[in-house]
């Protein structure tokens, strides 16, 4: 996927403070857990026993050649797919066996490898969306009908609009998700899943298909959000972004993790450059 | 996902109705068979049909649950809808088997034929207007937005913390339920029911009415099923029979039926009214400040 270098959701705003962000409570450990992932397609082991930790307020980035496991990492952490082995826990409980939904309700949010938009909805309306347990899809909401939620729904929509002029694409909010185009669908899903106000976000190579400008613009939300308490796993190519805005990063190569570190000391590790060389 | 065997939580409807209001089959005879009997009020035996319907088209929603292919999910619908005629067509003494159940009561057999026909569109007229809005109640606003975003993904829908399991099944039985009402208005003023009525073409009937007026979009959809399900199939009835061809009339509806079908997937898949979405308005703020701007939201 590309995207023009017009095609923008950059106006050079993009870093201003976002309010959606909740801060993180757990005592004092760590927020994300994984121990001794396994996950097998086939005879294959795509994550072969990974275990790591992610803190509150950080950023850890999972880097390494294709085919290394990292997207599955992320896929089984998230409860996209069940691990054929291992443990997940988040905020300090276990939710191997929880399903995608419950786990997004926890603080735990995802975005896809390739954008997935509403695309029947317009921009706007896919961040409205994101907010599961708003009072107007409860029975209760059905019955009494709009004055039941009238409030909650203005609030859904006033903080919608401040992602929206935040991302720069006030423009775009009434256009159909499916008529963006890439830059602005990815754009889209960033919003929406900051509309669920996560703990963690787990984002699967966010940069692809941004032109330079946006992805620096990108990097710095990224990293005001951790400012404000939120976590990031994110799984990226482009390792000067890495070096940017990680303070952890994790080298995957054959379904386990190889190295770890920052990521300037990282560059220099022998292992880490035969993985790319190899792999 | 289109569920093609919608027609079968129609007939549900119309068994649900007739076997609870026709009274026991000893009756005239006795010369057809099926379980229950009962004799109640009208009203009750649509709510109940409504019910059956509800309970009906959320087992066929649970066979949807399994992660497959929404084109093989397709297919599965249909399979079911075809099995589900032949068991009943196959069971004689359960629902009337292949023959069906007839002389069903009508709830205005106490008028004269005219006027208890009128009677009975009016009801049913108002009957459409209250499931109407009953519907935009799930259509419209932030359900028929969540309803809309698990159609268009429903893997990015769970990713937002949407159960997409209770969503299908809320979605099977209020389909289930207006398709059970549905069935028992149908039943109770034709007056019989059997598996030829609920064949699984029927459906393809409904969906060409949904594709035509417009997915999406209820006046579109409305209008469709008006257009389609009562002037084209129904209407064919009245226009002069060919004596050499019987049944050519009527065959002749369904062509142009599956005409249309194709026409508008592939000139206006999107129906004669498109979908479409509210916009929302950005008020500027009376301080002058836009990036805090008061909002208003306004349907488009």
């Amino acid at each position: 996927m590309s995207a023009a270098p017009e095609d923008a959701p950059g106006s050079g705003r993009i870093a201003a403070p976002i309010t959606a962000v909740e801060s993180t409570e757990s005592a004092g450990g760590p927020l994300l857990r994984l121990t001794d992932l396994v996950r097998q397609y086939g005879g294959v082991k795509a994550v072969d026993g990974v275990s790591f930790e992610i803190q509150p307020r950080t950023i850890t980035g999972i880097i390494g050649p294709n085919g290394a496991g990292k997207s599955t990492v992320l896929t089984v952490a998230s409860g996209f797919m069940p691990p054929t082995s291992g443990h997940i826990e988040f905020d300090g409980r276990d939710v191997t066996g929880l399903p995608m939904h419950r786990r997004a309700r926890l603080g735990m949010v995802r975005t896809f490898q390739i954008a997935r938009v509403f695309e029947g909805l317009t921009a706007i309306e896919n961040l409205m969306v994101a907010v599961p347990q708003q009072r107007s899809l409860t029975l209760k909401g059905l019955v009494v009908g709009r004055r039941y939620w009238r409030s909650e729904e203005e609030e859904i929509q006033e903080r919608a609009w401040q992602l929206m002029k935040t991302f720069g694409m006030a423009d775009k909010a009434n256009e159909k998700a499916g008529r963006l185009s890439g830059g602005q669908r990815r754009a889209v899903e960033i919003m929406r899943a900051l509309m669920m106000r996560p703990k963690l976000l787990l984002v699967d190579e966010p940069m692809a298909g941004l032109n330079p400008k946006l992805t620096r613009e990108l990097e710095e939300v990224l990293m005001t959000l951790r400012e404000q308490g939120l976590s990031v796993l994110i799984i990226e190519h482009e390792l000067d972004t890495v070096e940017r805005i990680c303070s952890e990063v994790l080298v995957m190569a054959w379904g386990k993790v190889i190295a770890r570190g920052q990521m300037a000391e990282l560059r220099t590790r022998r292992e880490v450059q035969d993985a790319y060389v190899v792999g | 996902m289109a569920n093609l065997a919608y027609i079968v939580v129609i007939a549900a409807g119309a068994y649900t109705y007739a076997v609870l209001t026709i009274g026991p089959d000893t009756g005239n005879g006795g010369f057809q068979h099926y379980i229950l009997g009962y004799q109640l009020p009208f009203f009750a035996a649509v709510i109940a049909a409504a019910a059956v319907g509800a309970g009906v088209g959320v087992l066929i929603g649970v066979t949807g649950l399994k992660r497959i292919r929404q084109d093989y999910q397709a297919m599965v619908m249909l399979v079911i809808s075809i099995m589900a005629a032949t068991v009943i067509g196959a069971a004689p003494s359960f629902l009337g088997g292949e023959p069906g159940i007839s002389l069903v009561p009508n709830p205005f057999s106490n008028l004269s034929a005219v006027t208890g026909a009128w009677a009975y569109v009016a009801m049913v007229a108002f009957a459409c207007l209250i499931g109407y809005l009953v519907l935009r109640k799930f259509t419209g606003g932030p359900m028929g937005r969540a309803l809309r975003a698990m159609r268009d993904d429903e893997h990015a829908a769970a990713a937002m913390g949407f159960s997409v399991v209770r969503m299908r099944l809320l979605t099977q039985a209020v389909g289930g339920a207006f398709g059970g009402v549905s069935g028992a208005l149908l039943v109770a003023f034709i007056g019989g029911w059997s598996p030829g009525a609920w064949a699984y073409v029927e459906t393809l009937a409904l969906l060409t009415a949904v594709i035509v007026g417009g997915m999406g979009n209820d006046f579109g959809v409305t209008l469709g099923t008006f257009v389609i399900a009562v002037l084209l199939l129904q209407g064919v009835q009245f226009l002069p029979q060919i004596r050499s061809h019987t049944g050519l009339t009527e065959a002749l509806g369904w062509m142009v039926l599956g005409l249309l079908t194709i026409g508008f997937l592939w000139f206006r898949p999107q129906g004669v009214f498109r979908e479409r979405r509210p916009k929302y308005r950005l008020r500027p703020d009376p301080t002058g400040d836009p990036s805090s701007g008061a909002l208003a939201g306004r349907r488009g």
